[in-house]
C-alpha cells in the first residue's frame, strides 16, 4: 500500500496532499499546472517534497529529516507522457535494458502484442506502438507500483480505446497499484477505481467508481 | 623537405584532443544539466580563453607554469618536468585554448535530449555509471564528435599561446603555425605556402568528414 502525505512549495502555490492507494487504479485528475506530475515525480524520487512522508509497503521513500530512498531501489514503473524510449536502441533493447528475467520479457511481449516490433527503432513505430513498448519496458523490471503520466494524451481516440482495454487487462493480471495522471475526465472514468480531483496542489474531492 | 612540424603538430593536437575530450565530456556532464550557486561564474571562467587573445593565455600560462611560477616550480621539483620551451608547453597551450570549444559542444550535446530518457533508465534500476555509458554518452555522441573535430582543428592551428610558452625550437616545438610565422619572417615564402596548404587541407578534410558522418548517422539519434 502506498501512503502519501506531502507538502511541496511550487512557484505559485503549495502542494499539500494526502492519500493512500492499494492495488487499485487511482487517477490524479485536474487542470494543467495543478501539481499532478510533481506528485508522481515525488513518489518516483525525481523530485523531493519539502515535508511529509511517502511510504510504500514497508519501505519509506521519503521522510523529512530521515533522508530519501535512492530512485533505483524504489522498484517502480514510470510511463512518461512522451514515453522517453531510448531512441538509439531497438524495441527489444529498450525492453530488456534492465529486465529481471527473459521469460518475463517474453511473456510481456506476447501479452502486449509487440513481437513484430522487436527489431525496430522507436522512430520507426507509431504513437500507439510506442505507448505499448513503453508499458512493456516499465513492466519488465517487475515494478510493485506503476506511475503513468498522461500516457495516452498524444494518441488518437481509436488507439486510446485499445490502450485503455490493454491497461485494464494488464491491471487484472498484475494486481499492482497504478497511479495515473490525466486531465481527460472520460479517460479517468473509464480507467480509474478512484478519481482524486486536484486544484492548485490541494485535494478538492475524491470520487469512487464502481469497477 | 623536413616534415618535423607536421609530426609535432599532429602529436600536440592528438594528445591535447584526447585530454580535452575526457575533461570536456565529464566536465560538461557534471555541470551542464545541474543548477547550482556560482554556475554562471564557473562557466564564464571555463569559456574565458575563447574571448581572450591567445597572447594573454600564453602570458598567463608562462606566469603559472614558468620555472618560478606556482605550478611550474611544483611540477619541476616533484617530477623534473619542465613546461616552458618544451612540447609539454605546446600541448598545454592547445588544451587551454581548445577546452572551451569542447565544453560548449559537450554542454549543448548533453542538453539536447529529453532528460526523462535518463530518468526512465534510473527508475528501471540502472546505476549512474550504466546510465552514462548506455544512455547519456551515446545520445550526446554527435555533439561530442563535433567538439572533438573542433578541438583537433583548434589545437592544430594554435599559434599565439604556443609561441609564448613553447617558443620556436626547431625539431622540438616548431609546430606548423609557428613554422609558418618564422618562414615568413625569414622570407621563405615557398615553405610558408607549403605548410599553409597542409593546414587548409587538414581543416577541410576534418570538416568534410564530420558533415558526411553527421548526414549518415544523425537520424538514429533523433528522439522523436
Amino acid at each position: 500500500m502506498l501512503m502519501l502525505n506531502m507538502k511541496k512549495q511550487l512557484q505559485h502555490f503549495t502542494i499539500q496532499l494526502q492519500f493512500e492507494s492499494k492495488d487499485d487504479i487511482l487517477i490524479l485528475f485536474g487542470p494543467s499546472g495543478s501539481g499532478k506530475t510533481t506528485v508522481l515525480n515525488c513518489i518516483a524520487g525525481l523530485d523531493v517534497p519539502d515535508d511529509g512522508l511517502i511510504k510504500f509497503n514497508e519501505q519509506t521513500f521519503f521522510e523529512k529529516n530521515r533522508g530519501v530512498m535512492p530512485i533505483q531501489k524504489r522498484k517502480l514503473g514510470y510511463l512518461f507522457q512522451d514515453f522517453a524510449l531510448f531512441p538509439h536502441m531497438t524495441v527489444e533493447k529498450n525492453i530488456t535494458y534492465a529486465m529481471k528475467s527473459q521469460s518475463l520479457v517474453d511473456h510481456l511481449v506476447q501479452v502486449i502484442g509487440i513481437e513484430h516490433l522487436l527489431k525496430k527503432y522507436p522512430r520507426q513505430i507509431s504513437g500507439g506502438e510506442k505507448q505499448r513498448v513503453a508499458l512493456a519496458r516499465a513492466l519488465s523490471t517487475e515494478p510493485q507500483l506503476l506511475l503513468l503520466d498522461e500516457p495516452f494524451s498524444s494518441l488518437d481516440q481509436f488507439t486510446k480505446n485499445v490502450c485503455y482495454e490493454e491497461l485494464k487487462r494488464l491491471h487484472q493480471l498484475w494486481k499492482i497499484p497504478i497511479i495515473m495522471v490525466t486531465h481527460d475526465y472520460e479517460e479517468a472514468k473509464i480507467l480509474g477505481n478512484r478519481i482524486l480531483y486536484m486544484k492548485y496542489g490541494k485535494l478538492q474531492e475524491m470520487e469512487y467508481l464502481n469497477q | 623537405m623536413d616534415y618535423t612540424p607536421l609530426f609535432l603538430s599532429l602529436k600536440v593536437a592528438s594528445i591535447a584532443t584526447i585530454i580535452v575530450f575526457i575533461l570536456g565530456t565529464f566536465g560538461a556532464r557534471a555541470i551542464a544539466r545541474e543548477d547550482f550557486f556560482g554556475k554562471s561564474v564557473l562557466e564564464a571562467i571555463i569559456l574565458l580563453p575563447l574571448v581572450l587573445p591567445p597572447t594573454v593565455v600564453g602570458f598567463a600560462l608562462l606566469y603559472l607554469f614558468g620555472k618560478n611560477g606556482i605550478f611550474g616550480k611544483l611540477l619541476f621539483e616533484s617530477t623534473n618536468i619542465q613546461i616552458v620551451f618544451t612540447l609539454f608547453g605546446a600541448i598545454l597551450a592547445a588544451i587551454v585554448v581548445a577546452f572551451p570549444l569542447m565544453y560548449q559542444s559537450a554542454s549543448a550535446a548533453f542538453q539536447n535530449y529529453d532528460k526523462n530518457i535518463e530518468n526512465a533508465a534510473i527508475i528501471m534500476g540502472a546505476s549512474k555509471f550504466k546510465v552514462f555509458w548506455t544512455i547519456s554518452f551515446p545520445l550526446a555522441w554527435p555533439g561530442l564528435l563535433a567538439g572533438v573535430v573542433l578541438t583537433f582543428a583548434r589545437s592544430l592551428g594554435e599559434f599565439g599561446a604556443t609561441l609564448m610558452i613553447a617558443g620556436f625550437i626547431p625539431g622540438k616545438t616548431n609546430t606548423i603555425p609557428v613554422e609558418i610565422y618564422f618562414a615568413v619572417q625569414a622570407g621563405n615564402t615557398s615553405t610558408a605556402s607549403f605548410w599553409v596548404v597542409i593546414l587548409i587541407v587538414l581543416g577541410l578534410v576534418a570538416n568534410i568528414w564530420l558533415n558526411w558522418w553527421s548526414k549518415r548517422n544523425l537520424l538514429k539519434y533523433k528522439t522523436d
